[in-house]
């Protein structure tokens, strides 16, 4: 069983049994998405969240232990997170002074959140990205907007 | 014209729709969708409607439900609920675009345009919302621009 999140390498990788599959090459701790509708940033979540819910441990073909996956249901736990990717989606709805306070000092954990709207989240402008869909593979990547120098 | 107000706090409760998902999910029905809803799911999210009972639809994800179209696209479909049953929510004067791409907002101004309504439309943010077609956008009842390159 494969991990969708590779710690070491910084990469989210997964397909689902439609043949979708989802390459997400990450460059930092924190990473931001937005960009066009229905390019799948809900559906990445879905997914990740029903590998998560799966109890068959041992038939399902990703483990997403080291994934979470933040809503306003368990907000709560995020305090109790450590290397972990966590995703929130929809953050504009998440996010408050307090917990973007709680990310910007987090060293434990890596963050994707998918967010329009600026919030306060401390993170180098190379790590704003839109997903991509590479019709050919059938593959979702992160195609990051910006490459300034002096940056990570 | 397109109104628009970046400030939430000017409407009460009942006049904005402030969380699209939520509304969709408790109001909106495919047995609801007229010909401009199928056009903006084939538009924002390239889906077909298969069965209009259980809102079965085909994207390029593969077969699922009307519950999985983008937030975006819900946005969109939510301003089109509101606007075929005035009597349902008579108060709503506004709708939030916090969760529409740039792709979901120009569907958003068209069919408010076409409809010639004056609902307006919650902007707080301005994420490609440049690429959006040149009309007559009000922003905050005072600034009047034709392009939202000057948003």
């Amino acid at each position: 069983m494969e991990n969708c999140y590779n710690w070491e390498r910084n990469i989210l990788k997964f397909a689902d049994k439609n043949e979708n599959k989802f390459n997400l090459k990450f460059k930092g701790d924190k990473t931001i998405v937005s960009g066009d509708s229905a390019t799948g940033k809900t559906l990445i979540c879905t997914l990740l969240s029903n590998i998560s819910k799966d109890k068959n441990k041992s038939l399902k073909p990703y483990n997403a232990d080291n994934v979470f996956i933040l809503t306003d249901d368990n907000v709560e736990k995020l305090v109790d997170q450590k290397n972990k990717l966590i995703i929130i989606d929809r953050a504009e709805f998440i996010l408050n002074d307090k917990i973007v306070d709680y990310i910007n000092h987090d060293r434990e954990n890596r963050y994707l959140l998918f967010l329009r709207k600026a919030m306060g989240i401390d993170l180098s402008p190379n790590h704003f990205a839109e997903l991509k869909k590479d019709n050919k593979d059938n593959e979702t990547v992160l195609e990051y907007l910006f490459d300034i120098k002096g940056w990570y | 014209m397109i109104n628009i107000s970046t400030d939430e706090t000017k409407y009460l409760d009942n006049e904005l729709i402030i969380d699209n998902e939520s509304f969709f999910r408790l109001n909106v029905t495919a047995k609801s969708f007229h010909d401009d809803s199928i056009g903006v799911m084939k538009k924002i999210d390239n889906a077909e409607l298969l069965d209009v009972n259980t809102g079965k639809i085909r994207t390029p994800y593969g077969e699922c439900n009307i519950e999985d179209l983008s937030s975006g696209c819900k946005t969109v479909l939510n301003y089109l609920f509101i606007y075929e049953n005035p009597q349902i929510y008579p108060t709503i004067k506004a709708i939030n675009a916090i969760e529409c791409g740039w792709n979901a907002l120009e569907e958003l101004f068209r069919l408010i345009e076409k409809n010639e309504d004056d609902i307006e439309v919650l902007l707080q943010h301005s994420n490609n919302t440049y690429k959006c077609s040149d009309r007559d956008y009000c922003i905050d009842g005072k600034r009047h621009i034709s392009s939202m390159i000057d948003f």
